[in-house]
């Protein structure tokens, strides 16, 4: 049974190779502890293989694709500020932090001075935001995913934002990411770990956008939030690159003690959309609420692994995920709730619901419960099903034709997620997207 | 509270006793010439040695697997013996009087009478014990009703066309590691064969027991309903109680051709280990059935024997309109650990499936369901429902659920429900304030769970199933 | 206006309406009464074109039109309308969305003018008023977690934005109370014009006490096998439905 491909790091170019075996051998005293992390994990990525459909995480998505292709590192690009205005979400009065092909770029980003918030990058942070950082990433190493080994890896550093502890943020944190056009396959690594401090609040906004272009942009990204003590965080992550584009990233949570977490995620779809979502309850207490919307067209593949992690007594989840899969589109969900020996009275529910919409589409979704405690209450359920045909008889007895009633059945089936979305610009903005991207519905 | 229930798991295997049987058992290992061995000594035709040994070779390229939620140390096959049958047993028995006395006082003691006269209205048995069948009841009653059911072995010689044209359809001979390795060492099992039309008259048994030490058992069952047929299949299973692992590793295969239907039943209880884990079956199974259009198959099984179970009774819904269904009770204790579930494959229009799954998990036990149900793009109109649901007795235990849903048809529809419970302090107070001990509070509330599966089960079974869970759960209660 | 002969229908290959005809004449109000499972819902659901009805005999047109050809919408857009027993909720989907769409097709198709956002609110809240339901509830999804006498009063006020020549009451009184039995009665009454013909079924006589009938039939196994005046209902109330079976 053959489980990887004995590729290596070969799709990665030579300059590419070139610069993380530097980086391994360079022992700048400065940023030793940085150079230190990316060196062990670009160690254990090599380690690894690629994995084939045998191993259960790529069971759906493989990385064959890695061995037809090499991947030069992404060049620093600059874009006017119109040019990233244009593309940013109409948001009124955020923070807004831009990175460029998972570069920060500070002159395109907000002044954060008297905003208690702050942006450091890993590069200058002080010793004990490092102290910080290196306790966050090292829970954020432990990941089944090499690819996120191999950002850890490639990103050369890396953005911190601290939110002030017992601060209420009324404006939100807008991260907003640009991938440029490129003439030959690139690779961009970005790692942002935002820690929010004890008893404040915030919203923050993850925003994902490419230019179209012939060759492959491979994005790698990991994003690690910290909600310390009694913290509340809205968090919202959209996927809305150019349908070329290629994003293989995670978001990883830690909550503790009676911290509290919504969080949001919405997918149009491109080449290679995979995200791996890990939430840990670490203290007792802690809530969080996940949902999410995927809505893949034509060829392109959506990928969702959470994992929800109560590793403590006490906690509350909650996961509704919802697709719309069309064409032949590709989506793959798995939900994992795993409740460790002793969490008892952990409450957790999944929900997964999807609708295909023709027989080239193609769902893949996998419920999990892991349960080692038990008095806890879980649930989960999954659907596959198409639109309900009461419905449609019901709103043609109105005079509603058939195809228009599907269209407002399938909108129906999303929005009663987007109604649940605090910031209201987005729940706008989104609700129009959502109305484009199911238009062609028949 | 917790004490009683905990006292209350530690009954002992009632069915763990040894009998004293002459045997002829072949040195352990696995090579060429222990299949040449096997296949000589049952006086096999070259075609099924060829088979044989083709599967051989093609499980030699083959590695364990090890997805399954189970954790064992790597099967040793240079310790087991791949054939092992009672001496007496050379020139078979023709009739029950011929059978060696302490052989049936075996199976009096499991609660299997073998004189006809004695049997239970309506049941055939046929009885394998270790490597080989013992003894087959009603033959002569069946025969009138043109049934076939007779040890696979002896199918190979009498009707070697259907054996040859069926054996491996269902279950290729590279299926999976396990199977593979029963394709080149099957020792018996029982085939049956129901013509057109017919409605077999009594519902058919058989009986596998383990007996020797350091011995695997790899029985083989071949069930096909002709079109329009229909029967009704019950299996059981005890071992004795030994301190080393046994390796259990057998392949069911059935046909459901056109209109037909097969009720697959079983009753597992091989030797599950002491206390403290030490001992017991391995358990790796194979069971999967093919429906051809409006044909019906049905798994049922309750399980609660064996150290580690690996078993997923599946179906393949190859014609339209044709159901799929598995009602699962698996109940884990002390050390044992289960990996079970199904697979529904939806090729046909209009198929449907059904999936009730009720795992309970005791002591330091591990019990987990995996399942797939597959719609494929031709899947039109196709229906599945699962439910699976998991109780756990005590903090110490485990329940896992995995079940893979992938669909390529835009009618069809799936539905999966899965929760998790405990047997309340709640629930025990209020029993015991009206008077239940607790025992019977907590056997009362798991048979309600289980309530489902067991009114799928023939009678007879349905009876023994309640009260084999009610022993098995003695002391379990935490 | 509405024609029915010989109407025949079956389900799953039973057969529920066994040659069923009727004539209603616009302005009139006509009530089917029968016990459960002699059809009374079936007639509804065939007449407004829902799937799995298999039409296997007989006719029914709509103003000359031939209904059993339409689709369900068609139908609706010619001005027929079922106000269901148990309408079904449609989460997601809010009714103002729902409304709006669905009087946007019917006036389209009978070449009135679009009504604006502004107007259509306006006339939208003065219909929830007119069967006391609260305007909030336009921003609701259809039928969601709506109670019984709720979709009762929004199953009549769809009616009344939509102003259908012919309307079907499946059953809208079973689940109301007394004071929203009054409030529905109250907009169907305020509906009834000589141009707009009705159809109320329902089981109990109740309902005829409020919206007083020209005409009763009495279905039992898929026929009508009786038929009289509003004191027809009075008797049937009185002696059951056993008495006229018998006859």
């Amino acid at each position: 049974m053959k489980t990887s491909f004995q590729v290596d790091n070969q799709f990665l170019s030579a300059a590419l190779k070139n610069e993380l075996a530097q980086n391994a051998e360079s022992q700048t005293p400065e940023n030793n502890w940085l150079t230190k992390i990316r060196s062990y994990s670009y160690a254990d990525f090599l380690k690894q293989n690629l994995p084939t459909r045998k191993v259960e995480h790529w069971k759906y998505n493989e990385l064959f694709f890695l061995t037809q292709a090499e991947f030069s590192s992404s060049p620093l690009a600059s874009r006017t500020q119109s040019e990233i205005s244009d593309l940013t979400l109409a948001l009124k009065n955020a923070f807004t932090v831009v990175f460029i092909n998972g570069q920060y770029s500070p002159q395109h980003s907000s002044d954060l001075i008297d905003s208690h918030v702050s942006a450091t990058p890993f590069s200058q942070a002080n010793t004990k935001q490092i102290e910080l950082i290196t306790s966050s990433l090292s829970s954020a190493q432990q990941s089944t995913n090499l690819l996120i080994q191999l950002n850890t890896s490639l990103s050369q550093d890396g953005l911190l934002i601290e939110v002030e502890s017992n601060k209420k943020i009324g404006k939100p944190i807008y991260l907003f990411h640009l991938n440029t056009s490129a003439d030959e396959n690139q690779i961009c690594a970005n790692q942002t770990l935002v820690s929010c401090g004890t008893g404040s609040e915030c919203q923050l906004i993850e925003h994902f956008v490419s230019e179209k272009c012939e060759a492959t942009q491979l994005a790698l990204q990991q994003s690690v939030v910290h909600l310390q003590e009694n913290s509340q965080c809205n968090h919202y992550r959209l996927n809305l690159e150019a349908s070329t584009s290629m994003q293989v990233s995670r978001a990883l949570f830690l909550l503790e003690k009676d911290s509290s977490l919504n969080s949001f995620y919405y997918s149009e779809g491109s080449q290679l959309n995979k995200t791996d979502i890990d939430i840990h309850h670490r203290g007792k207490n802690s809530e969080s609420n996940l949902t999410g919307i995927y809505l893949p067209s034509e060829t392109q593949c959506i990928d969702y692994h959470t994992n929800i992690e109560h590793q403590i007594a006490n906690c509350t989840s909650r996961e509704v995920f919802r697709g719309i899969i069309a064409d032949s589109a590709k989506a793959t969900f798995n939900g994992k709730i795993h409740i460790f020996k002793d969490a008892q009275k952990s409450d957790a529910q999944l929900s997964n619901k999807n609708l295909l919409l023709t027989n080239q589409a193609e769902i893949n979704t996998k419920p999990e419960l892991e349960i080692y405690a038990d008095d806890v209450v879980c649930a989960h359920g999954a659907t596959v099903a198409k639109i309900d045909d009461k419905a449609i008889y019901y709103m043609q007895t109105r005079g509603i034709n058939e195809t228009r009633a599907k269209k407002i059945l399938s909108i129906g089936f999303i929005n009663e997620l987007l109604d649940k979305v605090e910031n209201e610009a987005l729940s706008h903005y989104l609700k129009d997207q959502v109305q484009i991207c199911l238009s062609d519905i028949k | 509270m917790s004490d009683v229930i905990d006292s209350y798991v530690k009954t002992e295997y009632q069915a763990g006793f040894v009998t004293d049987v002459e045997s002829e058992t072949i040195a352990p290992g696995l090579s060429e010439e222990v299949i040449r061995f096997i296949s000589a000594k049952k006086n096999e035709p070259q075609w099924l040695l060829d088979w044989r040994l083709n599967a051989f070779r093609l499980w030699q390229e083959m590695d364990e697997p090890d997805w399954a939620k189970l954790d064992y140390p790597k099967i040793n096959l240079d310790e087991i013996s791949f054939y092992s049958a009672p001496k007496s047993m050379d020139d078979a028995p023709k009739s029950l009087d011929e059978v060696d006395p302490e052989l049936i006082e075996t199976y009096n003691k499991l609660g299997i009478p073998l004189h006809e006269q004695a049997v239970l209205a309506g049941v055939a048995v046929d009885v394998v014990f270790d490597s080989v069948s013992i003894v087959t009841t009603f033959k002569e009653k069946l025969a009138e009703a043109g049934v076939i059911f007779c040890p696979i072995s002896e199918a190979v010689h009498q009707y070697p066309d259907l054996v040859k044209k069926y054996l491996g359809s269902v279950v290729p001979q590279k299926d999976n590691y396990f199977a593979t390795l029963n394709c080149a060492v099957f020792s018996d099992g029982s085939f049956v064969y129901i013509p057109k039309g017919v409605r077999c008259p009594m519902e058919l048994s058989t009986y596998f027991r383990i007996n020797e030490a350091n011995t695997g058992q790899f029985e083989r069952t071949l069930i096909v309903a002709d079109e329009g047929s229909h029967v009704s299949y019950l299996e059981g299973c005890t071992a004795p109680m030994r301190d080393e692992n046994q390796l259990h590793a057998a392949v069911v295969e059935l046909v459901c051709m056109d209109d037909a239907e097969i009720k697959y039943s079983t009753v597992q209880n091989w030797y599950p280990g002491d206390e403290n884990g030490v001992g017991g079956i391995y358990n790796f199974v194979t069971k999967r059935g093919v429906c051809h259009q409006n044909a019906k198959i049905s798994w049922t099984q309750v399980e609660t024997g064996s150290a580690i179970t690996w078993k997923y009774p599946s179906v393949i819904l190859r014609g339209d309109n044709s159901i799929g269904e598995f009602y699962s009770v698996a109940l884990t204790r002390n050390y044992q650990q289960a990996d079970t579930g199904t697979k529904m494959i939806h090729l046909g229009k209009n198929t449907k499936s059904t999936i009730i799954s009720k795992g309970i998990s005791a002591g330091k036990s591990s019990n987990a369901y995996r399942g797939l149900v597959r719609m494929s793009p031709r899947a039109d109109g196709a229906r599945n429902f699962t439910q699976c649901d998991s109780l756990l007795i005590g903090d110490q235990c485990s329940a896992h659920t995995f079940p893979y849903i992938e669909s390529k048809h835009p009618n069809a529809i799936i539905e999966h429900e899965a929760t998790t419970s405990k047997v309340s302090d709640d629930q025990l107070f209020l029993c015991l304030q009206r008077g239940i001990g607790a025992e019977k509070a907590v056997s009362m509330i798991v048979n309600g769970f289980c309530k489902e599966v067991f009114k799928e089960l023939p009678m007879e079974f349905a009876v023994e199933a309640g009260k084999l869970l009610e022993v098995s759960l003695e002391g379990s209660v935490g | 206006m509405l024609k029915i002969k010989n109407l025949q229908v079956k389900v799953e290959d039973k057969t529920i309406l066994k040659g069923l005809s009727l004539d209603i004449k616009p302005g009139e109000v006509h009530a089917i009464m029968g016990p459960n499972g002699s059809g009374k819902s079936t007639l509804g659901y065939v007449l407004s074109g829902r799937e799995g009805y298999e039409v296997s005999g007989g006719s029914a047109t709509l103003n000359g039109d031939n209904l059993l050809e339409l689709d369900a919408d068609e139908r609706a857009k010619k001005g027929l309308f079922l106000a269901f027993q148990y309408p079904v909720e449609i989460p997601g989907v809010s009714n103002m969305e729902f409304l709006k769409a669905s009087v946007d097709t019917v006036r389209d198709y009978q070449g009135k003018e679009a009504l604006s956002t502004v107007d259509f609110m306006k006339l939208a809240r003065e219909k929830c008023k007119a069967v006391n339901l609260d305007p909030n509830f336009l921003k609701r999804g259809v039928n969601e977690g709506f109670s019984g006498g709720e979709k009762k009063r929004s199953e009549i006020m769809q009616m009344m934005l939509l102003e259908p020549s012919l309307c079907i009451l499946d059953e809208t009184d079973s689940g109301l109370d007394i004071d929203a039995l009054q409030v529905v009665a109250d907009g169907v009454n305020a509906c009834r014009d000589e141009n707009r013909a009705f159809i109320i079924v329902t089981h109990y006589q109740r309902l005829l006490d409020y919206i007083v009938p020209d005409k009763v039939h009495v279905l039992s196994d898929g026929k009508i096998i009786k038929s009289g005046g509003k004191e027809l209902a009075l008797e049937l109330e009185e002696k059951g439905y056993s008495w006229i079976e018998k006859a």
